[in-house]
């Protein structure tokens, strides 16, 4: 118990408040603009279509760090609500499950982001 | 509720009882001077009446207009009707510079003038080279002074981690088998359990006794609990038969309106709209003395110039006052009237009539803060181990009637003073614990007194009496017998209405026997104090047959040096007065000598 | 009037219930407040449990949940309110008896934001400087007067009441955190950085909207939160 309430000593309240509002913000241009740039397309029947239409690199390089800050955003509003209201005995442990998740979940992607653009 | 076994013990350096700005001073002080002591409330700190205070704290600073301690120390000496110990005055209008800045240094957050010193606003009975201009002397907090001392105070008190029984009642003052004062017996209200705190010095802070009339602007808790201790165990109470009338208390329910509003340019009418406290005051009007417009007011409405239906109200005037002033500087005042009154105060005058706000008499001390009492052969002698400060107290700093702004600094003043007086005994006796005398007879007794049952028969058309209906009574005896305006027959009456109500007291019986917050119990504890005030104030009114100050009778009209400058002391058996004599003495300023006191 | 209050004594009660109290109206007057009609309802019944002292709202000692709401009986009209008053003890602390709540928790939280001034060394001689402008910012943030209102009605505070401050304790902490004559502002916001404090609060304004002195909390602990962001 005296561990974990260090281990939550630790977590810094401003720079998660930090990242959440930078993601936010990020976000809040970002899906504008992929809007837009979808409507822009022209006709496609694939998803590999889709894709290779898409695969120009503004495009990418906003989309790949949208997707970062999307990670981000969850990380800091799930963590959150983990802190709040599950019950405190095993919080370290959960925490670092969904932390251990959230990194799984990652490379998830990157692969995902590889794999559909890697191969263009 | 065991009162038949031995109560649990515990040993202080010093205790300090009742935590308002006064307790929490010197309690600040004690703790910082690394005694274990211990601080017991009824309430929580910040719930102490001190808390209610608006206007502001008095002291020569001089940031608006120049000013010097001695004129704060004449005006008090003037607004005391001379009967006000001049070498205490003194020793508090020199100490003020420094007690003020100490505040600020804790945290209080005064207004602040341009040049960023603290804001200073003019308060009646003030005047600069001893009557000519008014002075600004009063240092505020916007009109919650008394709320931001209090607070800085407890604030402080947090920072050195001292002890606090909050919720704890004090019962009785225990003695030593020698006679000295050697701890209290005290009651955790959570549980109503017992448990004496023994120390070498008790210090006594517990605020006004308000309540025992029913217009005042004093909180519920101001019972005067300390003084009926000091009744029980048979000192005098000084001067008890001066009460101040605040002028303007929401008409017909109490509330304080701070004389801030009168200083900020504030003006009082009545039904005809005149202002007419230039015929009663001709110089400084609406800022002359308290004992002054009070009684001024009580003229206007006697005299069929009051205001409303009944014509029972005057009307405290400050429409012409720019919105942003009364915003910046009156925001609480505004509050109250709307709250109240459903006045904006803006745009409409706040209906006012006096109102009891504060015991100018208490428990006799000397400078240091010691208890003081008269022995055998009238000398005026320490009582060993007992202290006394703030409204409690009478130093006396105050004397016939209390400057406005003299109250907040009367009791930090006398606070860091007692504190450093506990102190030093402490440093050159060590804490000697003398033991107390056990047997607790009386109190026990007391106590056991308040367990006896309701033995009715199921016959209900009886009205049972109750704690509550005596209270009631007992306030409004005083209303009627002890008021702004007093005469031997209506104090006769009050006394004789007195003796009927201690009778209803002795036999009342409790409804409530449980001991978790058991509220009945408490308030039977505390109507105890209040009667017991009561029969004091009554007492020391009926014999002084003069006016002065707050104290104006109508068959007595004038002041009268010749008998009367001196203090009254009562004793609660046979309702016994003494007297004893001003102090004309001051250490460093000649004697100001009693003069017609015009304002 | 029909009050329907709810009712604990420890030493009988296993649980808190609601007694239904009638009061005349006839005994009533326009301008009463709630803390009237309590008073007289003690009067029928003089083990009816509840704080109160000042009774003109500024010692914060009478806060109670009254139709829902957190308010000071004392300044709260009978006008104001229906003809059914339902009075339940603040939510969120444990009961004591009846009306009365235990409220050492939130004391103690108020205590451990350190809310005292630590400046420069006294000087006796002189007072420190503050400008009006200065003073100002404490405007709204000084007259707390510790009824715990606000947190009391703090889902965060509910949930957490031993880890997470509360409103009135953070209000506390940006006070001394705007004071211009504080020296320790750096020590404070990091002390007050974490997850389980300033940033526990998600701003859904209860605090705001129960304040009885019409401060607002929610908004301190903001600009704290951007104070934070900017100072370290």
């Amino acid at each position: 118990m005296i561990e974990f309430n260090v281990k939550l000593k630790n977590l810094s309240g401003k720079k998660a408040h930090v990242w959440q509002r930078i993601s936010a913000l990020y976000l809040l241009l970002y899906i504008p603009f992929l809007a837009w740039t979808v409507l822009q397309q022209p006709k496609f029947h694939t998803l590999y279509a889709l894709a290779h239409n898409l695969a120009e690199p503004i495009f990418s390089l906003a989309s790949l760090i949208a997707l970062g800050f999307i990670l981000v955003h969850a990380w800091v509003g799930l963590r959150d609500i983990m802190i709040d209201y599950l019950p405190r005995k095993n919080l370290a442990l959960w925490l670092t499950i969904y932390h251990s998740l959230l990194a799984l979940l990652l490379i998830n992607s990157l692969w995902l982001v590889v794999t559909l653009f890697g191969t263009l | 509720m065991n009162l038949s076994g031995n109560f649990p013990i515990e040993f202080y350096d010093a205790l300090v009882i009742g935590a308002g700005g006064a307790g929490m001073r010197c309690a600040l002080k004690l703790t910082e001077e690394g005694h274990k002591i211990a601080m017991v409330s009824k309430v929580f700190p910040t719930r102490s009446h001190t808390v209610a205070a608006q206007g502001g704290i008095n002291a020569a600073l001089g940031n608006v207009t120049p000013d010097k301690w001695q004129w704060h120390m004449y005006d008090t000496i003037k607004g005391s009707d001379y009967l006000g110990d001049q070498d205490a005055i003194e020793f508090m209008c020199q100490e003020a510079a420094e007690i003020v800045r100490e505040l600020e240094h804790f945290g209080v957050p005064f207004s602040r003038l341009e040049n960023g010193k603290i804001y200073q606003r003019a308060f009646g009975g003030q005047s600069q080279n001893y009557g000519e201009e008014q002075a600004y002397r009063t240092c505020a907090a916007a009109d919650r002074t008394g709320h931001a001392i209090l607070h800085s105070l407890y604030q402080q008190n947090i920072r050195l981690g001292t002890t606090i029984y909050d919720e704890y009642y004090a019962l009785d003052l225990l003695k030593t088998p020698k006679g000295e004062i050697g701890g209290i017996l005290v009651m955790n209200i959570h549980d109503g359990a017992y448990k004496i705190l023994q120390s070498p010095h008790t210090l006594l802070a517990t605020g006004g006794a308000g309540q025992v009339f029913r217009n005042n602007t004093n909180a519920s808790i101001n019972t005067g609990d300390g003084l009926g201790m000091v009744l029980r165990a048979g000192l005098p109470l000084q001067d008890m038969e001066f009460w101040q009338f605040h002028p303007t208390g929401v008409a017909g329910k109490g509330m304080l309106i701070s004389e801030a509003v009168r200083g900020e340019g504030g003006k009082l009418r009545n039904a005809l709209g005149d202002a007419f406290m230039e015929k009663y005051a001709p110089k400084v009007k609406d800022l002359a003395s308290r004992d002054v417009v009070s009684r001024a007011i009580a003229i206007e409405v006697k005299e069929g110039r009051g205001c409303g239906p009944d014509k029972d109200y005057v009307l405290l005037d400050i429409s012409h006052i720019p919105e942003e002033v009364i915003t910046e500087r009156l925001p609480g005042i505004r509050d109250i009237s709307q709250t109240f009154l459903g006045i904006d105060p803006v745009k409409e005058p706040i209906h006012v009539f006096p109102t009891c706000h504060y015991m100018m008499g208490g428990i006799p001390t000397n400078i240091q803060g010691q208890v003081v009492s008269p022995d055998d052969s009238g000398e005026q002698k320490v009582v060993p181990g007992l202290y006394a400060i703030g409204e409690c107290a009478c130093v006396s700093v105050h004397g016939a009637n209390r400057l406005g702004g003299n109250s907040l600094l009367d009791i930090v003043v006398f606070g860091r003073k007692a504190a450093l007086t506990i102190s030093e005994t402490l440093k050159l006796q060590g804490s000697n614990q003398n033991g107390i005398d056990l047997n607790l007879h009386t109190i026990r007794q007391r106590l056991q007194r308040w367990q006896k049952r309701n033995e009715v028969s199921a016959d209900t058309s009886v009205q049972i009496d109750s704690v509550i209906q005596i209270k009631k009574s007992l306030q409004q005896i005083m209303d009627t017998g002890c008021g702004v305006f007093r005469d031997q027959q209506t104090m006769q009456q009050a006394f004789h209405d007195l003796q009927e109500i201690q009778v209803r007291l002795d036999n009342v019986c409790l409804t409530d026997f449980n001991d978790v917050f058991n509220l009945e119990r408490l308030a039977g504890l505390e109507l105890e104090n209040l009667v017991a005030i009561a029969f004091a104030t009554v007492a020391s009114a009926l014999a002084r047959t003069e006016s002065r100050g707050a104290h104006s009778r109508v068959d007595y009209t004038e002041r009268d040096d010749q008998a009367w400058l001196k203090h009254t002391l009562y004793f609660q058996e046979e309702h016994r007065l003494e007297y004893k004599a001003v102090n004309l003495q001051p250490k460093h300023h000649a004697t100001f000598e009693p003069k017609p006191r015009v304002y | 009037m029909q009050f329907i209050i709810s009712r604990y004594n420890p030493q009988i009660d296993k649980d808190p219930y609601n007694q239904t109290f009638e009061l005349d109206n006839t005994l009533l007057s326009a301008d009463n407040m709630l803390l009237d009609a309590l008073h007289l309802l003690r009067e029928q019944d003089p083990s009816l449990a509840y704080r109160s002292s000042c009774q003109e709202g500024v010692c914060g000692s009478d806060g109670m949940n009254v139709n829902g709401r957190n308010r000071l009986s004392c300044i709260t009209p009978l006008s104001d309110l229906p003809q059914k008053v339902i009075i339940k003890p603040m939510p969120g602390l444990p009961i004591i008896k009846d009306l009365i709540i235990d409220m050492d928790l939130f004391y103690q939280q108020y205590k451990d934001v350190e809310p005292f001034l630590q400046s420069e060394p006294l000087d006796l001689q002189h007072e420190h400087l503050q400008s009006p402008e200065e003073r100002a910012k404490l405007d709204g943030s000084y007259e707390c007067i510790l009824c715990g209102c606000c947190s009391t009605s703090c889902p965060s505070f509910w949930w957490n009441p031993d880890q997470f401050a509360g409103p009135a304790a953070l209000l506390a902490a940006s006070r001394f955190v705007i004071d211009s004559r504080d020296i320790q502002t750096i020590d404070r916001l990091k002390d007050l950085d974490s997850p389980t404090q300033t940033f526990r609060c998600r701003h859904i304004q209860n605090c705001t909207d129960s304040c009885p002195k019409g401060l607002n909390p929610s908004r301190a602990i903001q600009e704290l939160k951007s104070t934070m962001v900017k100072e370290i």
